[in-house]
Parts: structure tokens; sequence; C-alpha cells
């Protein structure tokens, strides 16, 4: 049982990523190290900061995201990450699609229960 | 700006590439890398970190992780299984979340708080936090696995690392204790199975198994492959020392402790040596009192411990040895550490082993001295003084106790009374051979556990008092023991009296308590540092218990010089008309031709050899003394006798001072030693200086076949550097060649008397006592006290001892009703208990009393009525005339 569900979280988790890393660029752009720290505290998604860059890389790659390099007193220049407007458009998409699965989850669980 | 070695950079490469192999396709990996780079740099910057170290480093990217290989296989899919039905918590990281609180966090956290409450496994069986440190420990468990779980539950995996080596430490603890409970651990399952309960001896195995899956789910949650948690054995390793290192003290004591009474004795010296320098006092204690059944039953350590188990009286052996003082000078343990709660009554409860025993044994908790009086009439001139010493007993534990003490007596003093109030009523005693009397207490107290008391001498002017049984839950028991007491004479118009002391006991005294001190002289004044004098004629105060033994309590008794003879009738004398005559004279003795110091090596003996070692080398300046100083096992000779000639004064007290004085030694062997040397004279002394001896290392057989054998007349002079119980003189009671040397002053002052008897030119007050028939008719002879008829006899029986005939000093001690070494005196409390032990109580018009200062006034008060009516008579028959 705790098996099915730890295979259950990961799968979830793989497939949130992308959703929650768009989310958190929703209402700003933010820059590497801070939009990292951000998503590895987020409760439940349980993932490392190693993961996160890569997955940034290819968001970048598929033009959901911009990025832009700022001089830093404290260090390296801060690469800022910021949504382009593909991006917004496709974290729209799929904040519809989950609130339509989560409907849908609902209206069938209700059905269930009137049966 | 922080500084990188070059080991750090290294390893920033390595993590680099391995980072740059698992990209992954779509990615683009120079990108991923130096983004990774920058990370890393960015939480050297939030660290502050000046120098980065490989370590640093390596503690960073473990962290950070590697980038999810996307060549791996996906998520196992599992076989079909029946469709699950999701709890209502799943709001943490999954199944056993709920478990892991309640048997990682919350059973450890409820069993210690019950144990710090309640005590309860300390009580019965052993103590598993006996200190502050123990219980920090301990709570670490449910404390770093509560954190742990939260942050599993909440995702916040910041502090990875230090939550691994937090849990490293907690498993290491939880180790220890788990092996520590392993022997109840089938009990509580066994109490589960069938009863329903019982997790609170299972709480440290419960604790550690919850603290190894929490580990397990922090290694894999939210972590990249290839990234180990670390902390695990170094942890562990912490933790079992850190719970080793506090109990080290304990293991070490205890191993010891079984070295020291291994039958062999080859490892003896060592285990000592082990004990004095870093033994835990508290533990020798505790087996001073006997392990209870738990500790010995259930404690793996114990179990651990290979040989044989150390008795009490074997732990009161090393203890004394270790810390050169008696077991029972100091309270007994508590059983368990300062915790209040459910089971605090057994903390006042001790067992006590030595009840209706010969010895005064270990402190027993809740029996308290209540109160006492002492009260003593000075016959001056008659160089006499009666002393009564009224006490309270209180016992406040839930048990019968048997109140025991050793008492010292004033120096050559004799016990002639002793009453024990019995429903509010004075019964006085029945005095009987030393066996009869005993054996009858016994009987009485301890079989019938009814109430008597008993008083027999254990040493020269020493008296062990025992009465039973005090009553429980806050009851009293109140007796009196009457001591006739000669005046020592400084010179013919001085004398001195000491007060009696405890030396010895088993009960308690409150610092608040005082011996409320009342002293009466019948001519002459009466001076004393601590009581206050009321008119020159009588003292008065209160004093503390450590006061009444000291020299500030000595009393000074001031005398005509010209009283030197005193008589009194001897009323219970066979013959119709006999006399007991006293004559003070003062006599020049001789120094001994051969005089050896046995010196005491141990704590209590320390500071007189340092500070009086000058005044002890004098005595030994001539060629044919000698000092010998007890060992560990063999003593050794600092000076033998016809041996240093020429050895300066200088020479002989620097020896002295250099002995190096630690814990308590055995002063038989060299007692013998010296007595072997000593008796090779005609005329010799051993002038043993020693602290207490309050238990017996060795077997004073030995000693007592040389002084019954030899012939010799070298004597034994006890010197005792401070009070405290001195068995080679209980064994050696009544030994004519044995004698305590009255302390009736300072050390140097009475060193330096000591000094003065044996200067031929010094004098030296003798007080002779003999029987006439007639009184004598010098017209300074003062008549005196019966007191004195009781000291002549105490001297009479010293006599018949030395001549062999106990035979005869038995009925004679009795039909004068004293306390010596071939009597007793015992209360019984009904007159069938007196029948079946054959004994005859003293009549009350018998005993010796002192009069009330009421009574005193009565008297006074009588006499003036008495005048005034003769006055009055004559004037009357004047007039009439």
């Amino acid at each position: 049982m705790s098996d099915f569900f730890d295979n259950w979280t990961v799968q979830v988790r793989k497939g949130m990523l992308e959703t929650y890393t768009l989310g958190t660029l929703a209402q700003k752009e933010r820059y590497g190290y801070e939009l990292v720290k951000m998503l590895v505290e987020m409760p439940g998604l349980s993932v490392s900061e190693g993961t996160l860059y890569p997955i940034l890389s290819r968001l970048k790659a598929q033009g959901l995201v911009t990025t832009r390099l700022v001089e830093s007193a404290e260090g390296p220049a801060r690469k800022y990450y910021a949504l382009t407007a593909e991006g917004r458009k496709v974290l729209r998409l799929m904040e519809d699609y989950l609130a339509e699965m989560a409907a849908g989850e609902r209206k069938l669980r209700q059905k269930g229960a009137s049966l | 700006m922080s500084e990188w070695t070059e080991s750090a950079r290294a390893e920033l490469e390595q993590y680099l590439k391995r980072a740059r192999a698992r990209a992954g396709t779509g990615a683009d990996s120079a990108e991923i890398v130096e983004d990774l780079r920058n990370h890393v740099h960015e939480e050297v910057a939030a660290a502050g970190i000046k120098i980065v170290t490989e370590e640093d480093v390596r503690r960073i990217t473990a962290r950070l992780g590697l980038p999810e290989n996307p060549t791996e296989e996906p998520p196992r899919r599992l076989a079909p299984q029946p469709p699950v039905q999701p709890k209502e918590d799943r709001s943490g990281k999954g199944v056993g979340l709920g478990f892991l609180l309640f048997f990682g966090v919350i059973l450890p956290a409820v069993t210690l708080g019950l144990e710090l409450v309640t005590a309860m496994c300390a009580a019965t069986l052993f103590d598993p936090i006996p200190t502050l440190f123990h219980t920090a420990l301990v709570a670490l468990v449910p404390v770093v696995n509560l954190l742990v779980w939260r942050a599993l539950r909440t995702g916040q995996l910041a502090s990875r690392d230090w939550y691994g080596w937090a849990n490293g430490i907690a498993v290491g603890i939880g180790i220890f204790y788990s092996l520590l409970f392993l022997p109840i651990t089938p009990i509580g399952l066994i109490a589960i199975i069938y009863l329903g309960f019982g997790l609170l001896p299972l709480a440290p195995l419960f604790g550690l198994v919850s603290t190894l899956f929490l580990r397990a789910r922090l290694r894999s949650a939210g972590v990249g492959e290839g990234t180990s948690l670390p902390g695990l054995w170094r942890g562990i390793a912490i933790g079992v020392l850190a719970v080793a290192a506090l109990n080290t003290p304990v293991w070490v004591t205890r191993i010891n402790m079984q070295r020291v009474i291994a039958e062999d004795g080859v490892e003896e010296p060592a285990g000592l040596g082990w004990l004095r320098m870093m033994g835990d006092e508290e533990t020798m204690l505790r087996a001073c009192y006997g392990w209870t059944r738990g500790e010995v039953e259930f404690n793996p350590t114990e179990w651990l411990l290979s040989g044989r188990r150390v008795s009490p009286d074997e732990a009161r052996l090393i203890y004394y040895r270790v810390t050169g003082h008696a077991f029972n000078t100091v309270p007994a343990p508590k059983l368990r550490t300062a915790r209040g709660g459910t089971f605090a009554g057994l903390n006042e409860w001790t067992w006590d082993e030595d009840l209706g025993g010969e010895k005064v044994g270990g402190r027993i908790k809740g029996l308290t001295l209540h109160s006492s009086r002492l009260d003593a009439l000075v016959e001056n001139d008659a160089a006499l003084a009666y002393c009564e010493w009224i006490m309270e007993f209180k016992n406040d534990s839930p048990t019968e106790r048997e109140a025991r003490a050793q008492i010292l007596l004033p120096p050559g003093a004799v016990v002639s009374r002793l009453t024990l109030w019995v429903n509010g009523e004075e019964r006085e005693a029945a005095f009987a051979g030393r066996s009869q009397v005993r054996q009858a207490y016994q009987q009485v107290a301890v079989q019938q556990r009814r109430d008597p008391v008993l008083v027999n001498t254990c040493g020269p002017d020493r008296i062990l008092m025992q009465c039973f049984p005090v009553p429980r839950s806050g009851g009293i028991m109140k007796l009196r023991i009457g001591m006739s007491v000669p005046v020592t004479l400084d010179d013919a118009g001085q004398g001195i009296v000491r007060l009696p002391a405890f030396i010895e006991r088993n009960f308690s005294i409150r610092e608040t308590l005082k011996h409320s001190v009342w002293v009466k002289s019948k001519s002459g004044k009466l001076v004393c540092d601590l009581l206050s004098a009321a008119n020159g004629a009588s003292l008065q105060g209160q004093l503390r218990d450590r006061e009444l033994a000291s020299a500030n309590s000595l009393i000074r008794v001031s005398r005509n010089t010209a009283a030197l003879t005193a008589w009194t009738k001897d009323s219970r004398a066979a013959e119709p008309l006999a006399f007991v005559v006293q004559t003070l004279q003062r006599q020049n003795q001789s120094r001994p031709e051969r005089v050896i110091l046995a010196l005491d090596r141990s704590t209590a003996a320390a500071d007189v050899l340092s500070r009086n070692a000058m005044a002890l080398a004098s005595l030994v300046t001539n060629s044919a003394c000698g000092i010998v100083v007890a060992g560990d096992r063999e003593p050794e000779w600092l000076l033998k006798p016809d041996d240093h000639e020429g050895v300066s004064l200088e020479q002989i007290t620097k020896r002295i001072r250099s002995i190096r004085c630690n814990g308590g030694f055995d002063n038989v062997p060299a007692l013998l030693s010296a007595w072997d040397a000593a008796a090779k004279a005609s005329n010799a002394v051993v002038l043993w200086v020693h602290g207490p001896q309050p238990v017996e290392l060795s077997s004073t057989e030995p000693l007592f076949q040389r002084i019954e054998r030899n012939g010799s007349d070298t004597d034994i002079l006890s010197f005792q550097t401070e009070l405290g119980p001195n068995y080679v003189l209980e064994k050696l009671d009544g030994r004519t060649h044995v004698r305590g040397m009255p302390r009736l002053g300072t050390v140097d002052e009475d060193l330096e008397r000591l000094a003065n008897s044996w200067n031929p030119n010094g004098g030296h007050w003798v007080r002779t006592l003999e029987k006439r028939t007639t009184k004598p008719d010098t017209k300074d002879s003062i008549e005196a006290s019966d007191h004195l008829v009781r000291l002549w006899m105490r001297d009479e029986l010293v006599r018949l001892r030395k001549a062999h005939r106990v035979g005869d000093a038995i009925p004679l001690a009795t039909r004068y009703q004293l306390v010596t070494p071939v009597s007793g005196a015992v209360v019984l409390e009904t007159a069938q208990q007196y029948r079946e032990n054959n004994l005859t109580p003293s009549d009350p018009q018998t005993v010796p009393t002192i009069p009330e200062p009421s009574t005193f006034a009565l008297i006074v008060m009588a006499l003036i009525t008495l005048v005034l009516m003769r006055r009055r008579t004559r004037g009357s028959v004047a007039l009439s005339a």
C-alpha cells in the first residue's frame, strides 16, 4: 500500500513540476536561486535543487520562459526568469485542465454516492 | 568574497561533471552546469563561508542533488491491486507517518515524562535517567524524530543534512536504551498480548525502530539518485559514546569494586587505585545499602559485569577504603533522582539489615533524634559527676524502626542507669551479663516486636545503645542513660568534665536540633565556653551536635585544693560495714623505655599528621623508638627502632609530613608490627594515632593473641584524631592493655598532656579508690555520693577481668547496676518478660537521680521554713517563760 502511494506521488510530482515552476513566475520575474529555493520549500513537492535547473532550461528552450542577466554586487550575475506570453497561455491551459479534472472527479464521486 | 581551496574547486568540478552527464535531452547542459555553479556560489555567500573547503562543497552539492536522469526507468508499474481507500490524513508523505509520530515522538515523550514525574522504573527496577544529562539525551530522540517528521510532512528539507546527523545520534541513543530495556521487553510484549497495555517498557525499542524508519524516508524524500544522507554511522557513534560517557564513572566504579573483592586479591591494589582516582561515591554508597532487586535482575549492565556481586558489607569496606570515612556519616542515598510523584514514599524507604545486631549500620530514612536533654550534677570537691542524657527518637517512616547509636562516654565514666518510658511511665533497666541482656533484647525486640532498650559497652568509654520499636508514622520513643563520671584533674584546684556525644548513629539529627544542657555544681565554680553561667555554680545552654563533642564544650570544674580524700558508704556490699575511700595524689611517672608510633594513613588523620608532625616526632627521638605507617597491604616502617642513630627531630618531622593520606587503611597490620617491636622492651607503649576505624578490614585476633599470650606489659594507647567508630577498640573491649586516650582538648593540648604524663618531673594526678571497713578520720575528707562506689566497682571489675575472674565479675556488675565489658542493661516492657528472661529490673529507689531544679528550690524553702519555725518556737518559748 505504501509502495503504491509512493509511486503515485512520484508520478504526480513529475507531472506537476512544470506547472508549479510556471505558476511561481506568474506574478513576477524571479532570479534562479530564489525561484529554486521557493520550489524546494513547497510542501509536498519534495524536489531537489539540482533537478529544477534542467526543467528551467527545457522551459526556456520551449519558449515558455525567458531569462535576463542582472549584475550583482554580492557575487556572480543573477539570471532572472520570466514568463513569456506563450508561457502564460500554457499555464492558463494547465490550470483550466486541472480544474476540469478536479470538477470531473467531484462529479464522479457524487454520482457514485447517489447510486 | 569567499576563498576557495583547490580541493573545493576540484570537488565542485566533479559535481558539475556528473550533473552535465545527467542533463538529459531538451535542455542546455552548459547552461545547467553554469546555473548550478552559480547556485553553489549563492549558497556559499548565503552561509557566510569565508574559506570554502571540499567538505563545504560536498555538503552543499549533496543537498542540491543531481538532475534526474531521463534515461532512468519510469516508476515501476505495479501489479493490479484492489482499490485503495485513501485515509483521512493524506497531507503527509504517505502511510506510516501517523504511526511514526505516535511511536517515534509521542510514546517516547510520554514515557520520559511519566518516568520524570513518577520515577516508576527508578523506584521498582533501575534508574534509566539518573542525571539531567541522561534526561536531555533521552529527550533528544522524540525531539529529533518530531523535527524530521515535520520536515517530511511539510517537505521543508533545507536542513536535511543536519537532520541526518541528528537522526544518527538519536539512533545511537535509541540502540543504547533498547539494549538497557531488553530484559523487560518480553514482559511488555506479554502484557500487551494478554492485558492490552504495557507499551511503556517497549518505548525505547519502538522509538528506535521509528527513528530508523524516519531516516529511510528522509533519505528517499525529494533527493536525487546517488545522494546519501550523512551522519548515520558517525551519528550512532556519537550517540552511543555520549550515553557511555555519562555512565562511565558508574561502570568504572562497579567493575573496580568487583576487582577489589576478588578472592585472589591480585587486582585489589589496582581496583582501589581506580576507585580512589575516579570512583563514583554515589554508586558506592548505594551498594552499601544493597542493590534493589530490579537493579540486580533487570539492569543488563549488571549482567555484563562478570564476577561476584558486591554485598553491602563488602561495599561498606570499599567505601571506607576509598573515601576514608564511614558510609553512615552521610545521609542514605535516594533511590532515585530528585523527582516527586506517586513513588516518592519509596525514596524514604531503606531496608534495615542491622536490626537487633551489634552494628550501628546504615542511616534509616525518617528516623530522627526528636529531642535531647543533658543534665549533670558535679561534686567538685569529690571530683565526681553524674550525668543523665534523655533523648527522644521520632520515626516518620511507615515502618517500625530501631534507633542505634554508639556513644562516647566522658573519660572513665560508667553507665549506672537506663530508663525507658513505656506508655508515659518510667521503667528502669535490669543489669545482667552481657550475653543475657542481649538475648533478652533480641527476643523481645526482634521476635515479639515490643518495647525494649539495650545498652552494652563497645570499647573503652564507648557504649552501644539500641531501642526498638520506634513507632511508625510519627511515633516517639523516649529513654534515659545515666552515667557516673570521674572528674579528670588537671591540677588539685581544677578538673575537666567532658560531655557524652554520639560517635556513630543510624538516625539523623536536623541542623535545627540542639542538645539542651544543664550542669549544676554542688560547691565551686563551673566554666564552659559554650554554656552560659546562671551564677558560678550552674551552666546552661543549647549545643549543636557537632559542638557537643568539641573541645569547646569541656566543663572546667574549680575545686578545693585541700579536698584530696573523699568517702562514701557502700550500701550494696556484702559486708555489714564497708566504705569506699578515694585518694587523689600527684604521682611522677617514668617515660616508657620504648614508644612505637603506629600512624594511620587515612584521610581523617591527614590533618593531624601534617600539623602535629613535630609534636609526634618529639615522642620518638629516642633511638629505641620507631614509627610504622599503615598501608594497603603491608605496613611501612618510617623509622625502625634501634636503627636511627643520628636522625634529627627535623628529619623525623619531615618524614611524618611526607606521608600521603588518601582513603581509608587497615591499621591492624601496622599495630601488629608496632606491638612486636615494642614488646622487645620491658616497658613499652604503642601510641596509635588514627582516624575513625568504622569497618573491620582484618581480624584483630592476632593482636588479641599477642596481648593475651605474650605476657608483656606493652600497652596500646589509642589516640583518635576525630570522633568516630573504632572497631579495633570494640573488638578489644575490656582488654586491660588497650586504652583509649581521653580527648580533653585540641590535638596539640592532648599530645602535650601525654608528653607531660611521661615527664618524670611533670607529675600526674592519680585517683585511687579502695574499700575499707572504716571511714577516713582526716579532717579534710568529705562525704561523697554513691557514684564513688560505682566508680570503685568499675575499677574492681577491671581488676577481676585482668585476673581472668569473669565469673566473679558478672554478679558484682549486676549487683552494683553497671554497664561494663562483662555486663549490660536492658529495659523490657512487662514483668513477665523479665521473668521469662531471668532478669530483675532495678528498684527505682536504688537508681541514681539528679534532683530537678524545682526540687532544689523546694528543699531550700523547706529548710528556710524549718529554721523560721524553730526560731518562732524558741521565741514563743522565751515569751512564755
